[in-house]
């Protein structure tokens, strides 16, 4: 059992938690992080699905943006490694009187253009205001036998603000008995499925595989070759404009930093053959168009550490660090693994490639050879 | 007797009458729950039209011993359960079959192309997870988003089932092969049952297994020795691909009053207009007495609605879109009278039932099983 203590206050809302003994295998984790509610700000299920599998002893700390950070030595250098914990998702903007709900996307920033429609239709879940479970929930949608004849029958509701959220309650009352609160987070209800040979597809594993590789570091470094200090960084509220990560730059200075995350090479207005990049060739270093010398230098000693460990990277270049942007007076990469058809209900990821970014990051970090 | 006498007397026949009340309750509220339990079980198997083998044995399994060994398989699939002698011949029929695709074939760089077995928006398929029923077992897959989604302009167009394009993760057509997928196997979305508020749940097939948990619920209900007339349960197949079940009953057997039990699409919805399709969830079975298919007798329809007042049933009546297994049977001489619950979100992954609904549909069956 996790054994959770307040052991002091980081900013206004931070807090310290105590992790208990790691369990499960690397796919129970994962699947346990794809299931779990974290849209933005959100983020204390995700947090939580990690704490719970961190080593025993080591402290997670929460600042006030949300971010979940873990720190294992000290002194310098100060390595940051950084990956993000939300995803996006809806709250609920209104209880109607008749009970069915109306919900706000909370990112703004370009997601895909039917973003909202893979929302409708589906079976979503409705975070509680209690301590319960979400509850269960659906998006209306048209019904087939009723739309013949009508010019609009397959028209899909293009916005956020033309779903109803009906989670079977007919009254306002009826829908706030269940549990219902204003701002209640609302996402698709999510599964990992495991697809041939070592893929795997789930919504939001864009970035919660980022989560994933960073919790198996956490679990499997030799922390005795680590050298100076390492902060292991969750971050919160990416999805709306990564203030988890800049809350973060003003917390560290860091000699240098590497953001785990999810990426499809290819970019929009070019279709690529394979959608979201090369999957099962091995884990990606992206260097940055704009790189100074020494965002060059820490490239270079990570492509060497891949060497080493003959564990093949994918490389291109981009022109956006994402989380890592705050960081940029710092050294800076963006690290990870492809992804297909990001921005859906269908991404999907290898696992090889996780297992081989975990095993170079952990070579990496703990000075290998 | 003196007064303390009498009052004692009067206290244990309040507790009396207040200790067979609690039983009474309970078993209605139990026999509702027993809806929703058996519904739960038929919905969370999976048989598209011409497949539904698990569904058949799904619903064998439900029934009361008496009603196992009286069951019967016909040719063409559909579950046959005949009792009672004499009187009028009366079919209570409900449709195993859903929705769903089926792969036509395997493209060289694994994924898979698909028809659609029955009505319903391709749309609400793209870029979510499916599950493939093959003969080596259940197979994940997802459905591939446009090949341009990223882009603006994609998202003017529509997605019919020609753009379907599974994806099992494979790199080519050996690959998926040996996955034991091949052309003519079937796939659905992962089925579950969901509890809503309000005594409500969602579920892909809701159409049309609440129907045939209607019939397995009466049939629970029935005494086989007490019913006066010559009554079959049928639980048909392909149903959503033209009544094709229903056609091969009709051709083979006769009968006087056909009661088909399937879904009242129903308009209770934001999104819906209401001038017609109306029956709100909550109020009741409805009598579905006008369709594409059929329209049914007013004589008949009146009989229906005496008779569930005189068992203080809840009714509704009205007209939806749809056709019904039933109507096959009037081109034989026979009336028609569709029995519904109503749904909401037709063809969807999270069709939506109200339990007492359902349970009170059962009840209308097994009433008029006995006394029609």
């Amino acid at each position: 059992m996790r054994r959770r203590n307040s052991l002091g206050m980081l900013g206004l809302f931070g807090m310290m938690l105590l992790a208990t003994p790691a369990s499960g295998d690397d796919l129970d984790s994962l699947r346990a992080l794809v299931r779990v509610q974290g849209v933005s700000g959100r983020e204390e299920a995700v947090r939580q699905v990690i704490l719970t599998r961190l080593p025993t002893g080591d402290r997670g700390e929460v600042d006030n943006m949300g971010n979940l950070t873990v720190t294992l030595g000290s002194g310098r250098p100060l390595r940051l490694v950084l990956a993000v914990l939300d995803e996006p998702g809806y709250v609920v903007t209104r209880i109607q009187e008749d009970g069915y709900l109306r919900i706000r996307r909370l990112p703004r920033l370009p997601l895909p253009p039917l973003f909202d429609q893979y929302f409708v239709g589906q079976p979503l879940l409705v975070e509680s205001g209690g301590l319960g479970p979400p509850i269960n929930a659906v998006s209306a949608v048209l019904s087939t036998h009723l739309q013949r004849g009508r010019r609009t029958a397959t028209a899909p509701p293009s916005r956020d603000e033309d779903i109803f959220v009906d989670l079977g309650a007919r009254s306002a009352d009826q829908a706030r008995a269940a549990g219902i609160t204003m701002l209640a987070p609302v996402t698709l209800e999510k599964e990992l499925m495991t697809l041939a040979g070592t893929r795997v597809s789930g919504f939001a594993l864009d970035d919660r595989a980022g989560c994933e590789a960073l919790l198996r570091l956490a679990r499997g470094l030799d922390r005795s070759r680590v050298k100076g200090q390492l902060v292991l960084a969750w971050a919160a509220q990416s999805w709306v404009g990564g203030r988890g990560a800049q809350r973060l730059a003003r917390r560290f200075t860091p000699d240098e930093v590497i953001v785990v995350d999810l990426y499809a090479p290819n970019p929009t207005g070019a279709p690529p053959a394979e959608p979201g990049g090369m999957l099962g060739k091995g884990p990606f270093l992206a260097s940055n168009l704009y790189a100074d010398e020494g965002t060059r230098h820490l490239a270079e000693r990570l492509r060497r550490s891949s060497r080493d460990a003959e564990i093949p990277l994918q490389q291109f270049q981009i022109g956006s660090l994402n989380d890592g942007a705050p960081f940029e007076k710092h050294p800076v990469v963006v690290v990870g693994i492809p992804i297909r058809f990001p921005g859906t209900p269908a991404e999907v990821v290898d696992l090889g490639d996780l297992d081989g970014l975990t095993d170079w990051l952990k070579g990496y970090l703990e000075g290998r050879p | 007797m003196n007064k303390a006498g009498w009052m004692a007397v009067i206290v244990a026949l309040l507790l009396l009458a207040g200790l067979g009340a609690a039983p009474r309750a309970a078993t209605s509220r139990d026999a509702s729950a027993a809806s929703f339990t058996v519904l739960e079980t038929l919905i969370e198997v999976s048989g598209v039209s011409g497949r539904e083998g698990e569904v058949r044995e799904s619903i064998l399994s439900l029934l009361p011993a008496w009603a196992r060994s009286k069951s019967r398989v016909d040719r063409r699939g559909n579950l046959m359960l005949q009792a009672g002698h004499g009187g009028k011949r009366i079919l209570f029929i409900a449709h195993m079959d859903e929705i769903g695709f089926e792969i036509t074939g395997l493209e060289r760089d694994g994924t898979a192309r698909v028809r659609s077995l029955g009505g319903f928006f391709s749309t609400l398929y793209e870029a979510h997870p499916v599950v493939v029923h093959t003969a080596a077992g259940q197979r994940a897959a997802v459905v591939r988003p446009r090949r341009d989604y990223l882009s603006p302009a994609s998202a003017g167009r529509p997605f019919t089932d020609t753009d379907v394009v599974l994806d099992f993760g494979t790199a080519n057509r050996e690959e998926t092969l040996a996955l034991g997928v091949s052309a003519g196997d079937w796939l659905t979305v992962p089925k579950q049952f969901r509890r809503l508020a309000g005594e409500m749940a969602s579920g892909r097939s809701v159409d049309d297994r609440a129907g045939c948990t209607a019939l397995v619920n009466a049939v629970r209900s029935l005494d086989p020795d007490r019913i006066g007339n010559r009554v079959t349960f049928a639980w048909s197949v392909e149903e959503e691909t033209g009544l094709k079940g229903a056609e091969f009953i009709a051709s083979e057997s006769t009968f006087d009053v056909v009661f088909a039990v399937d879904t009242f699409v129903s308009s209770d919805s934001p999104l819906e207009s209401k001038a017609f399709a109306l029956g709100i969830l909550g109020k009741g079975p409805v009598l579905r007495a006008m369709d594409n298919s059929n329209l049914a007798p007013r004589q008949g329809l009146s009989r229906i609605q005496a008779l569930a007042e005189s068992r203080h049933l809840p009714l509704q009546i009205g007209l939806t879109h749809g056709g019904n297994d039933g109507s096959v049977f009037t081109q034989y001489g026979a009336v028609d009278l569709p029995l519904s619950w109503p749904t909401l979100y037709s063809h969807s992954a999270v069709e939506v039932i109200q339990q007492a609904d359902l349970n009170n549909l059962g009840q209308l069956v097994a009433l008029l099983a006995e006394a029609w």
